[in-house]
């Protein structure tokens, strides 16, 4: 692939710079916030944006880009782990499903099926209802979520690939299935992956952020974006500042994502 | 002649569709003997690809064997698990593919794709392992062994990948190779080199080749023997030469009258009318009656038997009465 393909489209650049962006944000409230984001000032809240506090004050007069700092840590956090359960239990389904197809095929796809049957974020908030709230069961549930969209795009790819030549060499070399899999099939369908990682990591984050706001998700102290939308709420009108920056960096979570993946699915149909 | 290397006896293989079985090969019989080049010819849709792949249990999942038997060195494969095929695909029975350009992983280098037969069939470690691959990538005609190991398909030519594809069937010190029309893709000029390769190669290393093709030219140039098949029977059988210069069967004479030819310059050139009858349209009787110039009631109901003239070997009811008379 030549270099200058990478550069040429626009979507991807702008992904890269935004996640790039929030990485950085993310790592470095790791170790340093301006303000610590759980301490209250009573006598400075609401405030406006000012070069003291950036983002302004919330009702507890805690420093608001402290706390979106904080934020992403969570939101980065759920969207990896909810992408890493629905990718690994996914890719097992998917690989399985079409690599051997038949009755194992049927059944896993029946079964991906009924799960998609189920609106998604209703059967996060069962789940958690079931349970308890919490980043570890948003977590969990998300994951869940996600299964099946994994499951189907890494069960295509490999029906795909399965039927080219090289698998079929592959198995006159005498290679098994677990060999044939790993070594011939995935590393062709990885950037289809690729793609499902980043718009699934995007809709996680989103979906935290909505479960958030019903006050299903993250519960404090831990801070999440959705709650903060959800607390700033009632001061929307005094404090417009408080929701407006909160929902950006949502957007800019969600949108960063999406066009990272709109701009690696652009890079593969150049190639193809 | 010494033990047979591979003897494949009345071999059925059949297609199951919704609507039933239809079968693809009848009553297959051959043998491949050690250091011999055995050559299948037919027309597209005759069964000759599908023998191959039966010969290494790469059936289609449609597909089964109905009876017969595949024996190699004496142990028959028909029977074998899953496993079992996995030790003998490679080592001692390993393909060749007809298209260089898809038969090799695009994401893998050349290096990793010939020395992962070794990696799986023997115990050496990973510097013996890219040594013989790289010994191996020379023998068979590979410039710059070293800096190819490390490069990927698409920076190799058709003819390179294609020996690429033919190191990768040897490595594995497999003594039976089954070579599925190898030179198809390739331009006239790398046709001759690799089948040149093959020559050679069956004597350095005393393999055996079975090899599929179409091709009457590439055929002489490479075969011993030459196995003609038509609609899943094998119509004829015999040296290449005898066949060549007396063809029995009504249609291995239209195939070789069809080759084309400087001295029958300015003629059209002979074509055998019709076309291969598909999987439902086979009744009994002859399955080239439909197509043949000279045939007779009989052909209409009734299959011919085998008949051997020495070495060679026809199924026609035309020679029913001379082979009694020999």
């Amino acid at each position: 692939m030549k270099k200058h393909n990478i550069f040429k489209s626009i979507p991807l650049i702008i992904g890269v710079s935004f996640v790039t962006v929030l990485t950085i944000m993310m790592l470095v409230s790791l170790f340093y916030t301006p303000y610590s984001p759980n301490a209250m000032d009573p006598s400075d809240r609401l405030a406006q944006p000012s070069f003291t506090h950036l983002f302004g004050t919330d009702n507890f007069g805690r420093d608001i880009f402290s706390r979106v700092m904080q934020g992403s840590q969570t939101a980065f956090l759920i969207g990896f782990s909810a992408v890493s359960i629905g990718l690994f239990f996914g890719f097992l389904i998917g690989a399985c499903a079409g690599y051997f197809g038949g009755w194992i095929d049927e059944l896993s796809m029946r079964i991906i099926d009924a799960m998609m049957a189920l609106p998604g974020i209703l059967f996060a908030i069962m789940l958690i209802s079931v349970f308890e709230t919490g980043i570890r069961n948003t977590i969990i549930a998300l994951g869940i979520m996600s299964i099946p969209s994994f499951a189907r795009i890494v069960r295509s790819g490999f029906i795909q690939v399965k039927q080219f030549d090289f698998v079929k060499a592959s198995i006159a070399k005498g290679a098994g299935s677990f060999r044939i899999i790993f070594q011939h099939i995935l590393p062709n369908v990885t950037s289809p992956i690729l793609v499902a990682v980043t718009l699934s990591f995007s809709g996680s984050v989103l979906a935290e952020a909505g479960l958030s706001y019903l006050g299903l998700g993250v519960q404090p102290p831990d801070p999440s974006w959705g709650r903060m939308l959800k607390e700033a709420q009632p001061f929307m009108s005094t404090a417009p500042w408080y929701v407006i920056l909160t929902g950006l960096f949502i957007t800019f979570m969600v949108l960063g994502f999406n066009l990272l993946s709109d701009g690696i699915r652009d890079l593969q149909d150049k190639k193809s | 002649m010494s033990q047979p290397l591979l003897s494949v006896q009345n071999l059925d293989v059949s297609f199951t569709f919704q609507d039933g079985d239809y079968a693809a090969l009848k009553n297959i019989s051959f043998s491949v003997y050690p250091k011999e080049i055995v050559g299948i010819v037919g027309e597209s849709g005759c069964g000759k690809s599908l023998t191959s792949h039966a010969i290494l249990g790469m059936l289609p999942t449609n597909a089964m064997i109905k009876k017969g038997s595949i024996q190699y060195r004496g142990t028959d494969l028909v029977s074998l698990t899953n496993e079992e095929w996995q030790s003998i695909r490679g080592s001692a029975i390993s393909m060749i593919f007809q298209e260089p350009m898809t038969s090799l992983n695009p994401l893998l280098t050349i290096g990793r794709q010939i020395s992962e037969v070794l990696k799986k069939h023997t115990g050496f470690c990973n510097k013996e392992i890219k040594e013989m691959t790289i010994a191996l990538m020379k023998e068979v005609g590979l410039p710059r062994a070293e800096e190819l190991y490390r490069a990927y398909p698409h920076q190799l030519s058709g003819g390179m990948r294609q020996r690429v594809v033919i190191a990768i069937a040897l490595i594995g010190e497999a003594d039976l190779v089954i070579a599925d029309e190898p030179t198809t893709a390739l331009d006239v000029t790398i046709q001759l080199q690799i089948l040149e390769l093959f020559r050679k190669l069956k004597q350095t290393r005393n393999t055996s080749l079975v090899f599929i093709s179409h091709d009457w030219g590439v055929i002489r140039k490479v075969c011993d023997r030459v196995i003609v098949m038509y609609a899943g029977h094998i119509v004829e059988e015999g040296p290449i030469e005898e066949i060549l210069q007396h063809p029995k069967h009504p249609y291995t004479q239209g195939l070789i009258q069809s080759i084309p030819d400087y001295k029958k310059r300015g003629e059209p050139l002979h074509t055998i009318p019709g076309r291969v009858p598909a999987l439902r349209e086979r009744r009994g009787g002859c399955p080239f009656v439909d197509r043949c110039s000279l045939r007779m009631d009989i052909c209409q109901t009734t299959y011919p038997e085998g008949k051997k003239h020495g070495n060679h070997q026809v199924k026609c009811h035309l020679y029913a009465q001379e082979a009694i008379n020999i």
